[in-house]
């Protein structure tokens, strides 16, 4: 007697399940980069670079220690980029070494220079010029006491609502990034936003 | 419900992070309480404050600091420019995997018999063949044989891992693979553990045999066009197909029985006997589909492999004595395919029950190549995972495990009764961020997903996700203990569509256990590259920064 044993759509024994694809354009940069071509990767760098900068600054505490981290990060994929399988977004896996290279970093080093002291150092911080004068006042006012209590919460909190508010990232993401459960991350936010309300209470109250 | 909760849950609603269920007591809370309605309108202040920070920017010359600091990391540590090496040079099983594939490819090309074998091209032009979709319904075919035979001669002829006699460094790497060497068969058509393609079926099958590769399969197989098989071929290139020959045999099974899970479990002294391994499947309430497929060398053709089912085994209940020991005679060390049916949790159970059972255990090895991840967990290992998973998920699993019982869509009310279906799925995800507790250990953690298909199925709003339930290793007992609160009918479990009296089912997986020793002194001892991926992290994590994997 015989069976049959049906499997579908299995073709030939060399087909596999198809692989999560990457977003194209970062795939074909990541091919054209793994092939000889590095400016291939440079287009990667400029596509990212100031997306995760933005995050950094929160995360490593200091503009110039979050420029120094996002540098480190790109090097890092840069030299390990063959080991990237393409199953996450190349984003999702470069803000992970860029994560983990501030945490590295700030064992070693001094304690970080805050946004706040780096900016009353350096003036960097530029005035949004499309809105008038006294928006921009209040507005830097408002964004002045957020970033303050920003650095008030703990690294993990804060993380979590830069990446989830900031980046826009949706929870399974930032799990993968930051290698927690969900249900974690939510924990985690809510108990950010919770610390951020009690901080800025007067303000929140206001309407924006 | 707590204040607590309800802010949290507040939070999640602001992000569109909630199950139907959640949403909807969220919604009432809104409509029936200021104090919610302020705390939202809050949140969303912070929000916007948050997002009108004025974005950074890193400047253009910043890619070219990147790129010169890359060439001096190489310089100073002597390493090798990727850019300069090809990536494929990184490990030599990628290079066999990319051999395979390409004697694949050409074998698919030149070695099928020209009868048989029609080009795309002239394919398309039939037009009984227009909107064919290739790949879609060929079969495998598995034969049964008489267990007390001692000849064994596997019925199915045509089946054969063939690989190309030109791959010489692929042919010395699988005979060189414990599960035994594998041979190039330039008379079988080029298909793996004997599935697939049936092209000389009218002259090979014997008598009695049915099978379900029709012409017209055939057809589609011999249609298949070169970009099909350059996909197939770039599959295979994939940096994350890695490990040893008989890893891939296990792929090529798992992908010839769809399988959603692999479980491989490891022994120093042999393979358990089928009797011990069914008595933990009968514990953990296992149903097995399939109980004892064997990875056999071709009787009349020692360079082909097939796959083969035993008669005579009463749904696994029941074996030939003899057979674990031909079976070993086989393939030295003994490979034994068993199929079952089995939630996520089950397998748990059984594989920790398995790994207890024997002295000799070495491993258990899950792999779930739809997600193309596999991780090893070691005896040592599982508890720490456990420990650890516990300790994560404690917050995880007060709050959220209570819920799947009552987190009903709305949408999905039926006839006045409620219904639900839960996909399990097991995810193994890397620990990056949980190495600092696993220090000098080998491991994963496993996460059960849990999503609501129900939610799934409908229309939804692209840009939000299904709602979507994760519990690491440790929850698997609480979802237990919940479900057993439910005493859910043991018929109901593995039919998503089936109604239950208002609560929740649970889809099974279809899971393929790979029973095999491995000798304590063999390479198999050492871990594989993907082991030594994981544990490079942790080892470097003091020192410099550790680089995840994209997984």
């Amino acid at each position: 007697m015989t069976g049959t044993f049906s499997t579908g759509n299995f073709s030939t024994g060399f087909r596999v399940k198809p692989v999560k694809p990457l977003i194209t354009d970062d795939a074909e940069l990541i091919q054209e980069t793994l092939a000889g071509d590095s400016g291939a990767f440079g287009q990667l760098v400029r596509k990212y670079q100031d997306r995760l900068f933005h995050t950094m600054v929160h995360v490593a505490g200091s503009v110039a220690e979050a420029e120094d981290v996002v540098q480190e990060a790109f090097v890092q994929a840069f030299v390990k980029l063959s080991s990237f399988k393409g199953n996450s977004a190349f984003y999702t896996w470069l803000y992970r070494i860029a994560f983990n290279t501030s945490i590295s970093r700030r064992r070693k080093q001094r304690p970080a220079v805050s946004v706040e002291a780096h900016q009353e150092q350096t003036g960097q911080e530029p005035l949004d010029v499309g809105m008038p004068v006294s928006d921009n006042l209040e507005r830097e006012e408002r964004a002045h006491l957020v970033r303050a209590a920003l650095e008030q919460l703990s690294e993990e909190h804060r993380t979590v609502l830069v990446l989830r508010e900031m980046d826009g990232f949706c929870y399974e993401t930032i799990a993968q990034m930051l290698d927690l459960p969900v249900g974690t991350v939510r924990s985690r936010l809510h108990r950010a936003r919770h610390e951020m309300r009690g901080l800025l209470k007067d303000i929140l109250q206001q309407p924006s | 419900m707590s204040h607590d909760t309800n802010e949290e849950l507040l939070s999640a609603y602001l992000d569109g992070e909630l199950s139907a269920n959640e949403q909807q007591r969220v919604e009432q809370l809104i409509a029936e309480q200021d104090e919610a309605r302020q705390a939202l309108e809050e949140l969303r202040s912070l929000r916007e404050t948050l997002q009108s920070f004025p974005r950074r920017k890193l400047g253009d010359g910043f890619s070219d600091r990147v790129l010169d600091a890359a060439q001096q990391h190489f310089s100073s540590d002597g390493g090798i420019d990727p850019v300069q090496r090809p990536p494929i040079a990184v490990n030599w099983r990628r290079f066999v995997w990319a051999g395979a594939a390409i004697a694949a490819a050409l074998m698919l090309m030149f070695l099928t018999p020209d009868d048989d074998f029609q080009s795309g091209s002239e394919l398309a032009q039939r037009p009984e063949n227009a909107g064919q979709e290739l790949g879609r319904g060929r079969g495998i075919e598995l034969v049964e044989s008489d267990g007390l035979d001692n000849d064994a001669e596997p019925l199915m002829r045509k089946g054969g891992a063939s690989l190309s006699p030109a791959e010489g460094s692929l042919s010395d790497a699988l005979a060189a693979s414990p599960a035994g060497p594998i041979h190039a068969d330039r008379d079988a058509p080029p298909v793996a553990l004997g599935f697939a393609a049936n092209l000389e079926r009218e002259k090979e099958i014997a008598a009695g045999e049915e099978t379900i590769a029709t012409q017209s399969q055939a057809d589609e197989y011999a249609s298949e066009s070169e970009d099909s098989m350059k996909r197939r071929t770039e599959s295979y290139n994939d940096d994350s197909f890695d490990g040893t020959a008989e890893d891939w045999l296990v792929r090529a099974a798992a992908e010839a029985t769809e399988s959603d899970l692999v479980v491989q479990l490891d022994y120093y002294g042999g393979s358990p006997s089928y009797g011990e391994f069914d008595q933990v499947l009968v514990n953990q309430s296992i149903a097995v589909t399939e109980p004892n497929l064997e990875l056999v060398q071709n009787a009349d053709s020692e360079e082909s492999l097939a796959v083969q089912r035993r008669s005579g085994t009463n749904r696994g209940r029941e074996i030939a004595p003899s057979s674990t020991a031909r079976l070993s005679e086989t393939l030295t060390p003994a490979v034994q395919f068993v199929l079952v049916d089995a939630s996520a949790k089950q397998v748990l159970d059984a594989t920790d029950e398995l790994r207890q059972n024997r002295s000799d255990f070495r491993r258990i090895r899950i792999q779930n190549f739809t997600q193309n991840q596999s991780v090893s967990v070691d005896d040592s290992s599982l508890d720490n995972l456990a420990e650890l998973a516990q300790d994560k998920t404690d917050t995880l699993r007060s709050q959220q495990a209570r819920d799947i019982p009552h987190s009903v869509s709305p949408h999905s009310s039926v006839g006045g009764r409620r219904q639900r279906s839960y996909a399990q799925r097991i995810e193994i995800r890397d620990r990056a961020g949980l190495s600092a507790g696993l220090s000098g250990k080998q491991g994963g953690w496993l996460k059960l997903s849990i999503e609501d298909r129900l939610d799934r199925d409908q229309p939804t709003d692209p840009g939000q996700a299904a709602p979507t339930k994760e519990f690491a290793a440790a929850d698997f007992r609480a979802l237990r203990e919940e479900e057993d609160d439910q005493e859910i009918p043991r018929d109901a479990i593995g039919d998503s569509n089936q109604e239950v009296d208002g609560e929740h089912e649970l889809e099974n997986l279809r899971v393929l256990f790979v029973l095999r020793s491995v000798a304590r002194d063999t390479d198999q001892s050492r871990p594989s590259r993907h082991e030594s991926a994981i544990e490079t992290p942790r080892d470097e994590a003091v020192n410099q920064p550790s680089l995840p994997s994209d997984r």
